[in-house]
């Protein structure tokens, strides 16, 4: 052999102990993907199992097979966790859980559903600018009334129980818009960010579960939000229903006359 | 008979004379069960015509010598971190077209331990440098050839 070739030879397979480590560290995460692989989709594992990993590529490639299959079935995987994976970029360490709304505070809001502007309204994050709107107008108006009043949300969730469909869901608007509902796809953000959960069967089990009752509750508050849209007259019955979960402000939290 | 007396707990027992005169066959003797013996104080004295050996424990200095050291590191055995021995062993499997996937998922807990005992190897040979490299610096008492 010539030894330049034997040097270069050599000097492509040294690594040094801490390269080694951290290289088996990405492969156990691999391995415990490939777990989920097998447990959710055996028949699609099957027909991968016997692939030779010649090349980190071949294994690339079969952790992309799942990943697509538990964006399909599972869960969405964001298309940005494919761009790089021939970079060795994908989400191995830690399931991603991309926010379904995304942050209404990094929109416009006048952009934003009639909804979501209704609702930052009465909770005084906003004042529109177009009063031509009758359901912004209105809610504004009472807003204006209620300035020594809060919302008791305990209570709101116990009259939406007694409401009619699709008022029911007032709550669970709130809540979602708050991000505070107890469900990470929902209540994820990019500037909190629900990271660290790991790639095993529990931990996917629980999240498809949230998956589908987070998709439940985005098909709730579309449907709000189309029945407040139709008619307008109806912010007087999301008003009603709103009013009597008003509780008295807080005297340290007394704005400022 | 001699009789020898361990100064640090009072034994006392009988040996053969030839044995009691001689340091190095005492020693021998008695390093199995008194390691510390290995570089006693010896002292013998007669009396009524019978030999008595005094075994007195030799004050050392304290802690890890110089060469203790030298010697630990002398003895110890070389050894490759078991993650670089670990991946070059999946490399040689993936050169060989010997790696598949259900193979690498039935790897995995060597795969994990092999990444635990390397990554406490790493730690240990930076706490070691770090040790040697804090060590207070001594004057040689021979000078170097070249010097």
């Amino acid at each position: 052999m010539n030894p330049a070739f034997a040097i270069e030879y050599l000097t492509c397979r040294f690594i040094s102990p801490q390269q080694a480590v951290n290289r088996l560290g990405d492969l156990d995460e691999a391995v415990a993907l490939l777990k989920i692989y097998h447990r959710f989709f055996p028949q699609e594992f099957a027909a991968s199992k016997r692939r030779v990993i010649s090349r980190a590529d071949d294994l690339y490639a079969t952790l992309v097979d799942c990943l697509e299959l538990a964006s399909k079935h599972l869960f969405e995987i964001p298309d940005y966790c494919f761009d790089g994976w021939q970079n060795e970029d994908l989400p191995l360490s830690y399931i991603p859980i991309e926010p379904i709304l995304g942050e209404w505070w990094n929109d416009d809001i006048e952009e934003l559903m009639p909804l979501w502007q209704v609702l930052l309204i009465l909770i005084g994050a906003w004042e529109p600018g177009d009063m031509e709107n009758e359901l912004f107008r209105t809610a504004a108006n009472v807003q204006q009334q209620w300035q020594d009043k809060v919302i008791d949300c305990d209570r709101l969730t116990r009259l939406c129980r007694r409401a009619s469909v699709p008022l029911c869901w007032l709550n669970l608007a709130l809540l979602t818009l708050d991000h505070n509902t107890g469900n990470p796809w929902l209540d994820a953000s990019y500037e909190c960010p629900i990271t660290g959960v790991e790639w095993t069967t529990r931990n996917v089990r629980c999240l498809r579960k949230n998956w589908l009752e987070a998709q439940q509750a985005c098909k709730q508050i579309a449907q709000l939000d189309e029945w407040l849209n139709k008619d307008a007259a109806r912010i007087h019955s999301l008003l009603a229903l709103w009013s009597q979960a008003l509780t008295a402000r807080p005297r340290s939290y007394a704005q400022p006359q | 008979m001699a009789l020898i007396k361990i100064s640090t707990d009072g034994v006392e027992f009988e040996v053969k004379d030839d044995i009691a005169r001689d340091d190095q066959r005492l020693r021998e003797a008695l390093t199995p069960f008194y390691p510390e013996m290995a570089n006693a104080e010896i002292t013998r004295l007669e009396q009524d015509g019978k030999l008595i050996v005094t075994m007195a424990k030799r004050a050392g200095t304290k802690g890890f010598s110089r060469s203790d050291a030298l010697t630990v590191l002398r003895n110890a055995t070389e050894t490759v971190n078991p993650a670089v021995l670990m991946q070059d062993k999946l490399r040689q499997m993936e050169e060989r077209g010997e790696l598949d996937v259900r193979k690498l998922m039935r790897l995995q807990p060597k795969i994990r331990r092999a990444m635990n005992d390397g990554q406490k190897q790493i730690e240990e040979v930076k706490a070691s440098l770090k040790l040697l490299g804090e060590g207070r610096s001594v004057a040689a008492r021979s000078i170097p050839v070249g010097f």
